[in-house]
């Protein structure tokens, strides 16, 4: 059932098994996972069943270093969460993204990925999804492979909307902002939420899991953790540390002779990615390379060009293009970004919303390595075209300039907020353990992709329904 | 032998003028031309 907290301020229930913060995919596939065992759940959601303006303006905040765009804009804030915007484009993390990477110590995650395999099925059922066609090596000896997305059209809180409104174990309480969290010390007693009038009231629960996004999660951390005076977070634990991104820049555009899939919802494209061993041998995190389609005069603009600059290669790209083969793209690079302990969710010292609580700031940069594993894999895709005489590329002025990276818009941006409660086997490398239990506390845990240690290559979303289906099977057993 | 803060640096200087790549292309027989990446027997 829904409840309006701006309506019935005193409707709360009194108790329950789960208290659940944020209906985004992860904490909504944790709810309705729990309910389907029959335990019942306080469903808390910031916004309303559509967007407002008053809960919109909660997810201001700055950014300190790199360009990024509005966090306001970054993320949805109603029912269903940033679901209500995604692309809907889902892809398991790689082994390799689990796995320990020589001079990345800290991209590495406490489980395996077969510890997520099993939630697989069931997050695809989640997503509306189904597997993607497998992975083809289009050459050994580079490492270069083509992989397949799925595209989820689901968003969150149209499809299971229904589903929370009939269901008998789910109170899912709208218009309720987090704005506390009570502690013995050892244990979550209970949430405090408020409306937007102002009116409070709170949540006892045996469990008490944040599903509030990535960036969200560490903020209200951080808040709680100071109202409590540092009782509520083990002060060992690297809290709001280690946030990450998937950097993505269109580095320019390619001529190639390689075949670009058509896709069900957008423009044809290939996307390639190397083999671990190559990964290695590069001594880079992971990264994807999306070759998408342009307009056939785009291609004749590209071959008319290459043809004035390198006539050979233009004669032997005219050729391709007489026989329909070669085809003109945009060549966009996007990778796994470099944890680091000075990337972080911050308090704002400065500013504070309506509930008096600091907004954030997210101090961001990219890294030295970051740009590295841009250019190694550049280099590697190139010396994969022109060995095999499969492309040329034409790269932006950025790309080989002293300028660093573009700062317009959307440049750079993937809006995959990772990491600031980080999983790890010890309290020194993270907040939560294996089983996103926050140290310090029995029964307080965090869904969703800020518990993401390292953020492989993949969009986070599918990662993030697994893991909520996973952390419901640990907490039934708990 | 390089200590750990040299390397970095040096990762550093390379890394943000773009060189690392234009390196790559030196060692390989590449060059850059007017944003092309071209070979030997291109032009």
């Amino acid at each position: 059932m829904f409840v309006d907290f701006n309506l019935s301020v005193n409707s709360l229930p009194k108790s329950t098994d789960f208290c659940v913060v944020g209906s985004g995919p992860a904490g909504m596939t944790l709810a309705l996972e729990l309910e389907r065992h029959g335990r019942s759940v306080v469903l808390l959601e910031g916004g309303g069943l559509e967007w407002s303006p008053e809960s919109h303006e909660l997810y201001r905040g700055d950014v300190i270093g790199d360009h990024y765009v509005a966090l306001e804009f970054a993320r949805a804030r109603l029912l269903g969460g940033t679901s209500g915007h995604w692309g809907g484009w889902s892809y398991q993390l790689t082994d390799l993204a689990f796995k320990k990477k020589a001079g990345f110590e800290d991209a590495q995650w406490p489980i395996e990925k077969k510890d997520l395999d099993p939630f697989l099925p069931q997050a695809r059922s989640v997503l509306d999804i189904g597997p993607p066609a497998d992975e083809v090596v289009l050459d050994g000896e580079f490492g270069i492979k083509e992989f397949r997305i799925s595209y989820s059209r689901v968003r969150f809180g149209q499809k299971y909307r229904e589903r929370l409104a009939s269901s008998q174990h789910i109170t899912c309480v709208t218009n309720a902002n987090l704005t506390g969290l009570k502690t013995d010390g050892r244990n979550v007693v209970a949430a405090t939420v408020t409306n937007f009038m102002g009116q409070s009231g709170s949540v006892y629960a045996k469990y008490f899991v944040l599903a509030m996004g990535g960036i969200e999660n560490s903020r209200m951390l951080l808040w709680c953790n100071h109202q409590a005076n540092g009782h509520l977070v083990d002060s060992r634990a690297p809290l709001g540390r280690y946030w990450m991104e998937h950097p993505a820049y269109t580095v320019g555009h390619a001529l190639v002779d390689l075949k670009i899939p058509k896709t069900e919802y957008f423009r044809p494209h290939l996307l390639l990615t190397f083999t671990e061993a190559v990964f290695r041998k590069l001594g880079i995190l992971e990264c994807s390379i999306a070759l998408e389609e342009i307009p056939s005069s785009g291609t004749k603009g590209l071959l008319k060009d290459l043809i004035c600059v390198a006539p050979k290669a233009g004669e032997w790209a005219a050729s391709l293009a007489g026989k329909n083969i070669v085809c003109g793209t945009k060549l966009i690079i996007g990778w796994e970004q470099e944890p680091v302990w000075s990337n972080h969710v911050k308090l704002s010292e400065t500013k504070r919303d309506r509930f008096g609580i600091p907004l954030v700031e997210l101090h961001w940069k990219k890294t030295d390595r970051d740009r590295v594993t841009l250019e190694k894999a550049l280099s590697q895709f190139n010396d994969f075209l022109m060995a095999r005489n499969r492309g040329r590329l034409k790269l932006d002025d950025w790309v080989l300039g002293k300028g660093g990276y573009p700062a317009s818009a959307d440049d750079g941006v993937s809006y995959h907020h990772m990491g600031g409660t980080r999983m790890a086997s010890t309290v020194e490398k993270g907040v939560v353990d294996q089983n996103c239990r926050v140290f310090g506390q029995d029964n307080l845990y965090v869904a969703g992709s800020s518990v993401f240690p390292s953020g492989g290559e993949a969009n986070p979303t599918l990662a993030i329904v697994q893991l909520s289906l996973r952390l419901a099977e640990h907490l039934r057993n708990a | 032998m390089y200590s750990r803060r040299s390397f970095l640096i040096g990762l550093f200087v390379l890394a943000q003028a773009g060189l690392l790549f234009r390196i790559h292309l030196k060692k390989s027989g590449k060059f850059v031309r007017q944003g092309w990446v071209l070979q030997e027997g291109d032009v």
